[in-house]
């Protein structure tokens, strides 16, 4: 077990991913950090038009450069699926992208959101940690966690193994794509991740929402 | 606020909700406050933050704590009751007070605004502001309700970080301000102090939105991300509460992304301004 020669040899993509099947999970939640909004609208494009699970998006990173509008109107540019930003206690609706709005935290209660003006956690509003902490509260098994892109402040980390804890998916974008070269650290924690490229954990997610063929 | 590390093996509906609902059982029946129907998700999330600030492993051992010591109640009280928000929070809600708003107050002889769930008084203050530079002051009169005396304190104290008088300095001047922040409050070794003349025509009291009644007719009333933290059977009873409050054709103010859907009061309204999350009582 364990030889020097491993690396080389293994696939592209973890062989773990076949253990998800469609109709498994009933949410996917995305998490991406600091200067991953690019990475987050190749996402959305690479989403398959007729998804039918409820969708969550959270950009970290500052807030205050874009109004939720504009980031609404940019995200919308990228997805075939509406996108809206969440209003407190919305319901969650399946095959919607549902944006988390800037300067709170976004908190899961049965079947609708809730927001909170609660203090930053580890300097971020939206947190990351927070959103995957009450994911895996709500929904357990059934809940999809994606992290995306850089993450300096390693927010989302702690969310991801609650999530793991609770027997949820957890999703890491492969350090090899992501910008600035500084991805979800995968190691410790985290390497019970399925770790895929960008360009794959679209497809990927599509195949966990059943949609029809079209 | 990292929690410490935790057994998360548990189900979701398993052992903490449990301690959960009885140390909000035991607080309603020892203090009288009634948290049992704050949303869930966020509640759990500040207790789990009061834990670590208490020093305690569990919830159990904080409802001990909680039901013996009247200062550990505060405490928690304060935890809950603390939005952490700045001053002119939205510049764009209070530029459009300013500009749709003002107008109608001018027509009232006397105008009583109800800021419910004030906090630790930012939004007191701006508004405070607004209504001093609109040359309003003296014929408005401010109510500032919160159910955490502790935040109450700080609210009338109006002292804030001293790192934060550049950030509201800008939302100050998004919002329309006219002249500069460090007109209203003085830089001191505690941070910035708003100046005691905008507290003339403000009322601080103590009143609990979640076991208390309406206590007057306002003309305004903001409550801008406070229910947010209520269930939804909750929060319906504050906007019973709060319509029964306004009178007729006044305004509410609700937060950047709270809306009346599920209210039971939709058709009650109408909107005043959609950006602004302000509507008027119809009826």
């Amino acid at each position: 077990m364990g030889t020097a020669r491993s690396a080389p040899f293994l696939p592209a993509t973890d062989t773990r991913v076949g253990v998800a099947r469609p109709g498994d999970h009933d949410i996917v939640v995305v998490g991406a950090s600091v200067a991953a909004a690019r990475t987050a609208s190749m996402f959305l494009v690479g989403l398959h038009g007729g998804f039918s699970l409820p969708l969550v998006l959270l950009l970290g990173g500052p807030g205050r450069d874009r109004s939720d509008g504009e980031r609404l109107v940019s995200l919308q540019a990228h997805c075939a699926l509406p996108v809206r930003i969440v209003d407190d206690k919305d319901p969650i609706l399946p095959g919607r992208i549902h944006v988390a709005p800037a300067d709170y935290h976004l908190f899961i209660d049965d079947d609708h959101f809730a927001l909170s003006t609660a203090a930053p956690v580890n300097g971020a509003r939206p947190s990351i940690d927070v959103l995957f902490g009450s994911v895996a509260d709500a929904f357990g098994p059934r809940a999809v966690c994606v992290l995306l892109g850089s993450n300096e402040h390693d927010d989302g980390r702690a969310g991801a193994d609650r999530v793991r804890a609770r027997g949820g998916l957890v999703i890491v974008e492969n350090p090899a794509t992501a910008a600035l070269g500084v991805a979800p650290r995968a190691e410790a924690p985290l390497a019970s991740a399925t770790v895929l490229h960008l360009s794959e954990i679209a497809p990927f997610v599509s195949n966990l929402g059943e949609w029809e063929a079209s | 606020m990292n929690t410490a590390p935790r057994d998360y093996e548990e189900p979701p509906h398993g052992l903490e909700d449990l301690e959960i609902d009885l140390l909000l059982e035991g607080i309603a029946r020892r203090y009288g406050s009634d948290l049992r129907g704050y949303a869930r998700g966020a509640l759990r999330h500040k207790l789990m933050g009061t834990l670590v600030a208490e020093r305690l492993p569990t919830i159990s051992a904080l409802q001990e704590r909680v039901l013996r010591d009247a200062a550990a109640m505060a405490r928690v009280l304060a935890t809950l009751a603390t939005n952490v928000q700045g001053m002119f929070r939205d510049p764009g809600f209070f530029l459009t007070f300013r500009r749709r708003i003002v107008p109608l107050l001018r027509t009232y002889p006397f105008v009583r605004i109800w800021l419910a769930g004030c906090s630790t008084g930012e939004e007191v203050y701006s508004i405070a502001i607004v209504l001093a530079e609109e040359h309003l002051s003296t014929r408005v009169r401010l109510y500032a309700t919160d159910m955490s005396e502790t935040v109450l304190a700080q609210a009338k104290a109006g002292t804030y970080g001293a790192d934060l008088l550049q950030p509201f300095e800008t939302s100050y001047l998004e919002a329309g301000g006219r002249r500069t922040l460090t007109d209203y409050c003085t830089i001191g070794r505690d941070g910035m102090t708003l100046s005691s003349s905008l507290r003339d025509n403000v009322i601080f009291g103590q009143h609990d939105l979640a076991t208390d009644r309406s206590f007057n007719e306002f003309n305004v009333i903001l409550c801008r991300n406070v229910t947010i933290h209520f269930g939804l059977a909750l929060r319906r009873r504050v906007h019973d509460l709060l319509r029964e409050s306004l009178c007729r054709l006044g305004i509410l103010g609700l937060g950047a992304h709270e809306s009346l859907r599920g209210s039971g009061h939709e058709d009650r309204y109408e909107v005043l301004d959609p950006a602004a999350r302000l509507f008027r009582r119809l009826g």
